[in-house]
This record gives C-alpha cells, sequence and structure tokens, in this order.
C-alpha cells in the first residue's frame, strides 16, 4: 500500500512539473509605445571609435533604457517632425569604417520600430567635430532640413522633407551653425557678430540676408550654445550675458541682453560651461544653466551646478547643487519636468526633478561619451 | 585619468606655467642665459645626432615632454596627443595623413618667453588613438569663429576625414595674440 501510495504521489508531483512547465518560444522584436515627455534621446560621440556613434532612448520615470541607433561617424544628434512621426538623423559613412568612400545621408527612422525606412543622401560636407545642437535644423511646418556645411567652406544643404530628396546648396561665407525660424526660414551666426536669414519659397529658394551686428566677436563672443524657447532662442555670450532671439518672422529680432551673473559672481568666476549647458521648459518658462567656477579657458569644465531663471521676470529663481558633475543637462518640455545630465568622460545619465532639484535616479551604461541630449515632443 | 580630471591639473599646471615661473624666469632669465649656453652646446650636438626619444622634444630652446599635455606648445589643444600615438609634436604617426588646413593657437615658450603661433594639424585617416587626451583651450573659439575652433574635426581635404590624434607645429612668433 504504502508503495502505491508512493507511486501515486511521484505522479502527482510530476503531473505539477508538467503543468508548470514554460511555453515554447519564439523571438520577436520589441516595438515602442506611445512616446511620453518624458522620454530622452543622448548622442554618443565615442571618441575612442567614432565611426561607430550612438544614439540612446531612455525613458525618465522608469530609468529604462527603450532602444538605440547606429548613427555612423562623428554624429551629432537627429532631428524629428513636429508629431514625432519619423526621425531624421544626419550620418556620415566612410565605407571602410575609417577610411573609404564617404556618404552623408539622412537617415529616417520610424520612432515606433527604430528600423530604417528610408534615406536622402546629400553632399558630403557635413560639419564633423565635437557635437553641436545647430548642426542641422528642420523648419517648424517640417517642409525643409537644413544642414551646415564645414569643408572648410561653409554652406548648407537643404532638403525637401516632404519629396525626400536633396534640393542645393547654399553658400554661406563666414557663416556657422543654422537655427529654424519660423515656419519656412533659417538662421545663422557669422563670424563678423551678424546672422544670416534664409527665407525659403516652396521650392527651397532663398536670397539670404544679413542683419546688423549683434555681438562684438572680440570683446564678448556669443557662443556656440544655445536653447531653444519656442519660436526664440537663447544664445550666451561669453561673460555670461543671455541674448534671446526672436525668429517667429524669419529675420531676428534681438531683445536686450541681460545678465546671468552678478558683480559679485563674476568675481567669484562661476561661469557658464560644459557641451550642453543651456535648456528651456517651455511649460514653465524657466531657464536652466549649467555653471561653475573657473578660470578664463574653462568654457569646457564640468558644472557643478545648476541655476534656474524666470524668462518672464528675468531673475534666478532657483539653485541645484547636483549630485554628479555634468558637461549636458536638458529639461522636458512638460508641466511636471525632468533635468536629465550628462558628462561627456562618464558613461550613463542622471535624472533630477526638475522643479525640486532632488536626484531621482541613475541611468547606467548608457553611452561612453554622453554628448548631446533632445526632447521627445509627443 | 580622464578628460576633465586631467583638464583641472592642466588648467593649475597652466597658470603656473604662465605667471610664477615666467615671472621667476623675467628675473633671473638673464643669468641664466649666461650661465647655460656653453654646457648646453655639446648637448644640442648630441640630440641632433639622434632621434629624439618620445617623451623630448628633441629641439634645442624647446623645452617639455611632448606626450604630456603640459607641454607649451598644446596651450590650445582638444583631442589625442599624436606623440603618445607613434609619432611627435610635429609628425604624424605611421599610416596617417596630416590634416592641411587647422586651426591655430597662440602658445608661449617658457624657455625664451616669446609667443607662438602653433598650427594644431590633425592626423587622419584612422580611428581615434585614444591615448593622451588633452584639452586644453587658451583661445579657443565658437564653431561661427573656426579658424581658433578646436572643437572641428580638422581632417579635411586629407584622403579620409577619420581623425586619429593632434600635433602643434610651429610656424612662427606671434607678433599680436590671436582671439
Amino acid at each position: 500500500m504504502k508503495y502505491r501510495l508512493g507511486i501515486f504521489f511521484a505522479l502527482l508531483a510530476l503531473g505539477g512539473i508538467v503543468a508548470a512547465e514554460l511555453e515554447v518560444e519564439t523571438p520577436r522584436t520589441a516595438t515602442l509605445p506611445a512616446p511620453n515627455a518624458h522620454w530622452m534621446w543622448i548622442g554618443d560621440l565615442n571618441f575612442n571609435a567614432m565611426e561607430a556613434s550612438k544614439a540612446f532612448l531612455v525613458d525618465g520615470d522608469s530609468g529604462q533604457m527603450l532602444g538605440m541607433l547606429s548613427t555612423g561617424y562623428f554624429f551629432s544628434s537627429a532631428l524629428h517632425d513636429s508629431q514625432y512621426k519619423n526621425i531624421y538623423s544626419p550620418e556620415v559613412y566612410l565605407s571602410r569604417g575609417t577610411r573609404g568612400e564617404r556618404t552623408d545621408i539622412i537617415a529616417i527612422y520610424d520612432p515606433k520600430t527604430l528600423e530604417p525606412t528610408d534615406e536622402i543622401v546629400i553632399p558630403a560636407k557635413h560639419y564633423s567635430g565635437i557635437p553641436i545642437t545647430a548642426h542641422a535644423a528642420i523648419s517648424t511646418d517640417d517642409r525643409f532640413i537644413a544642414v551646415y556645411n564645414f569643408t572648410p567652406a561653409q554652406s548648407i544643404s537643404l532638403v525637401d522633407v516632404q519629396n525626400r530628396k536633396f534640393l542645393h546648396e547654399v553658400e554661406t561665407p563666414g557663416c556657422a551653425e543654422v537655427f529654424a525660424a519660423g515656419a519656412r526660414a533659417f538662421n545663422m551666426i557669422c563670424g563678423d557678430g551678424t546672422m544670416l536669414t534664409l527665407k525659403l519659397d516652396d521650392s527651397g529658394n532663398t536670397e539670404p540676408v544679413r542683419s546688423a551686428k549683434f555681438f562684438d566677436p572680440r570683446t564678448d563672443i556669443i557662443d556656440d550654445k544655445m536653447a531653444r524657447y519656442g519660436d526664440s532662442w537663447a544664445f550666451f555670450t561669453k561673460s555670461g550675458k543671455l541674448q534671446m532671439i526672436d525668429m517667429a518672422g524669419g529675420e531676428p529680432k534681438f531683445e536686450s541682453p541681460w545678465p546671468l551673473f552678478t558683480v559679485d559672481e563674476v568675481a567669484d568666476n562661476w561661469k557658464l560651461g560644459g557641451y550642453q549647458y543651456a535648456t528651456i521648459c517651455e511649460q514653465t518658462n524657466e531657464l536652466y544653466v549649467l555653471v561653475h567656477r573657473g578660470g578664463e579657458y574653462s568654457h569646457k569644465d564640468p558644472g557643478s551646478d545648476v541655476w534656474v531663471y524666470d524668462l518672464k521676470a528675468k531673475v534666478r529663481t532657483r539653485m541645484i547643487s547636483l549630485d554628479h558633475a555634468a558637461t549636458s543637462i536638458q529639461v522636458t518640455t512638460d508641466a511636471k519636468p525632468l533635468l536629465f545630465t550628462a558628462h561627456a568622460e562618464h558613461s550613463g545619465v542622471h535624472v533630477y526633478d526638475a522643479l525640486s532639484g532632488v536626484h531621482q535616479r541613475t541611468i547606467s551604461e548608457i553611452a561612453v561619451n554622453p554628448l548631446l541630449f533632445w526632447a521627445v515632443h509627443p | 585619468m580622464g578628460w576633465f580630471d586631467n583638464l583641472s591639473e592642466r588648467s593649475v599646471r597652466s597658470v603656473a606655467r604662465r605667471s610664477a615661473r615666467r615671472s621667476f624666469l623675467s628675473r633671473f632669465g638673464f643669468a641664466l642665459v649666461g650661465a647655460t649656453t656653453i654646457p648646453a652646446l655639446p648637448v644640442a650636438r648630441a640630440a641632433s645626432a639622434r632621434m629624439p626619444a618620445p617623451d623630448e622634444s628633441g629641439i634645442a630652446g624647446d623645452p617639455g615632454n611632448p606626450q604630456s599635455c603640459d607641454y607649451w606648445r598644446y596651450c590650445s589643444l582638444d583631442g589625442f596627443l599624436c606623440a603618445c600615438c607613434g609619432g611627435s609634436q610635429n609628425s604624424c604617426p605611421p599610416g596617417t595623413e596630416p590634416s592641411p588646413v587647422t586651426w591655430i593657437g597662440t602658445c608661449r615658450n617658457p624657455e625664451d618667453g616669446k609667443d607662438y603661433v602653433i598650427s594644431y594639424n590633425d592626423c587622419c585617416g584612422k580611428g581615434g588613438c585614444g591615448r593622451c587626451f588633452c584639452n586644453t583651450n587658451e583661445g579657443d573659439t565658437p564653431v561661427h569663429r573656426p579658424t581658433l575652433d578646436n572643437d572641428i574635426n580638422w581632417c579635411l581635404g586629407t584622403k579620409s576625414n577619420a581623425y586619429h590624434c593632434s600635433t602643434g607645429i610651429v610656424i612662427g612668433v606671434a607678433t599680436e595674440i590671436l582671439r
């Protein structure tokens, strides 16, 4: 009897194991859900192997990596249209990795699958260097993309987004970087202290127009780091003044510059610094800047603090002492914004509650050299 | 140490190099010149008779270690030092090509107290060397003032645009500080 009971219980146990057995799986590929305002992209320069630059997508709420793009050689950052239906990534490829024929493209990716869906070949002249936000821009009507070229001759390549084709090149001697300026225009900064406006007709034809001089490059030069604020862009002078420029109508309207630092803070050597040191939350009308104490040529030094300014009142409202020194910052665009920070030398990004300044989480092992953030605008 | 840890140390050293030591040299320079001229000649002959070691300039009147970011010529550099990658302060590593266009800086030679224009020709055609990263930035300007901008990949006009490392080549005595 004991023997029969033993067999009975053994079979029962076996049955239990069989019932708990895992189902057979087949490999599949994940797709992304609808984006939210707390998603953030970060570019990876991968400085020791720049032929393998990347872009990582992370979720600031969950702290999870969501996906990645492989973005070719010396990548800066990608663009997307106003509805986040397509990602447009200016990329450079050399046919043998670090040599061979060079091909520049705007790769187009599906934001749900992160698969390349198309590409537009452009002249092999795209600026390459330490990433800058203004290496390319998309017009606010999603119709044209302008890519800044440096060979060292300066020009832009104009791309018809609607028909997915390169249109033509516009020579822009003495002028660099490119900014969306309303529906059908781009602006560039010129080394002589002026701005160049390129208003486009439906065919992308343009007759560039120079503004009056708005900064002196020898006394207080405008930097190549800036932050978008709707149809305006906030620029910064070496001495720490904010120069807001309204570009809604195409031509720049220069507002009065105002200082971010008091006389005492200047004497105390507080400075802007890093690779992406300014960011604006449009919902709260707040400017966030990365600051440090340093010498005359410390403009690439990491920041220890983030100072927050009310753009309407033009006053500083908060000072955030960072848990981790940073060279890039970016704030999300919603009413409860997150502040992302990264240090170009260290893998990983940090997430803070932008309003309280409290560190929320670290998302580790993101990018070898995280350089430029760009926010998802769902 | 990495980029930015090095940077603070370099900044401090740079300040030291350009202030205290310079004042010291300005005070005692004449005496030192007289005291060192005669013994220096055999040393100079010996240096010209052999290839310099990678950690010395090999050039009379050109003090410092080309494998160190503190070397005076590197005052406005941003990149990997070619001297650590199989080249030197003025030659590209084997199999790489010097860029014909560059950014320039103005650096003071502590030996003679003169400001020299330095051309930071990039060496091109291989992946990043990854050694001796140096980021000093004296006089570095934004992208819209490119001739003094060390953030641009200057591997332009070369067979390949791939950046490998940077040199620091003396191209003359500066008549004014370029900013």
